[in-house]
């Protein structure tokens, strides 16, 4: 297993129904969305953030959106998606209800960061986030005690 | 900033954008729902460039207070600034109330224009609160018998009691509404 699986709750510490999280530390390479977030410029990073905030309160509209079982196969309908369509970015994720006893809170948690002109999902991305979805030590880490802990991921 | 405080706090223009984003939301699902309006004719109905137009909706933290309201009006839209005592979140914790809550808690209030109409709300607040501190009870038909005629209203409340908080509601100018408050409240 690998020792340096961490996930971090980067919005909605407190909030009662939801959450987002980065997976911030991954042997697999892609794993980028930390390093990727925090360098964004302040404006690109506003916008996600604002998104997290509209996702994080059920608010509906387009800067998010997940796949359901008429796409794909049925093969990613727990991956999750930001995007910001006039930068071209997006922010790949899957959900999942981490906490026991609560079926209701979920967590979206965020793995890689895309930046492309073209708007058609990509497979790859898609596949490398549900791979990550069912990922040993990505579950161990959802599955530990120090996830909700303030300021701080569970780290293996 | 706090470890888990919300990203507003980081600075004013976070702050600020975050706030112009609901704002700039609302115009965008306005446009929507009357289908055939462009940024092209939002600019030309607010009297704004459509580059301007382009630049707000693209990055909502450099709005001004004048452009908002023009852009709003041009929608038919009605425009609000409002403050709130954020009791529940004093450390920011979870940033601003999105304006769309205000706005929802607003229409499924009835709209309501000014205090006249809020002290006719049937609120399930009031009933809510006179349960949580029980007043003690006042005889409906003994104080009201008055406007009951000048409502001219058939009234069925024979034997409810109320609290000095509902019976507020009763001596609003709202007298068509009277009887179904009392129907609530009972």
């Amino acid at each position: 297993m690998d020792s340096s699986c961490s996930i971090k709750i980067r919005a909605g510490l407190k909030h009662a129904h939801r959450a987002i999280a980065f997976l911030e530390q991954h042997s697999a390479s892609y794993v980028d969305i930390k390093a990727a977030f925090d360098g964004l410029k302040a404006s690109a990073q506003r916008y996600h953030l604002k998104s997290f905030d509209f996702w994080l309160g059920d608010h509906k509209n387009d800067r998010y959106h997940g796949w359901n079982q008429s796409q794909h196969n049925g093969k990613y309908t727990e991956c999750f998606v930001f995007r910001n369509v006039s930068e071209g970015e997006r922010l790949y994720g899957f959900l999942c209800r981490p906490k026991e006893g609560d079926a209701h809170y979920e967590m979206c948690v965020l793995i890689l960061y895309a930046k492309k002109k073209r708007w058609n999902t990509d497979l790859t991305e898609l596949a490398r986030a549900e791979t990550m979805r069912t990922d040993p030590d990505v579950l161990a880490a959802l599955r530990g005690p120090d996830l909700f802990k303030k300021g701080e991921g569970k780290s293996k | 900033m706090s470890n888990i405080a919300h990203w507003t706090e980081r600075s004013l223009e976070d702050f600020l954008y975050s706030i112009a984003s609901d704002f700039v939301e609302q115009l965008q699902s306005k446009m929507k729902a009357l289908d055939d309006m462009t940024r092209a004719k939002l600019a030309k109905a607010a009297g704004i460039s459509k580059g301007r137009i382009s630049q707000i909706f693209n990055d909502p933290g450099n709005i001004s207070l004048d452009t908002a309201i023009r852009l709003a009006r041009a929608l038919g839209l009605g425009v609000s600034l409002l403050t709130y005592e954020n009791v529940a979140d004093s450390d920011n914790e979870r940033g601003p109330v999105n304006a769309d809550v205000f706005r929802i808690c607003w229409e499924r209030a009835g709209r309501p224009f000014d205090m006249w109409d809020i002290q006719a709300l049937p609120q399930v607040s009031v009933t809510s609160a006179a349960l949580r501190t029980p007043p003690p009870p006042i005889w409906v038909n003994d104080i009201y018998s008055g406007w009951h005629s000048m409502a001219n209203v058939k009234h069925k409340t024979v034997g409810t009691t109320i609290g000095p908080d509902t019976a507020k509601l009763y001596s609003t100018r709202a007298k068509g509404k009277r009887c179904e408050k009392e129907e609530r409240v009972s």
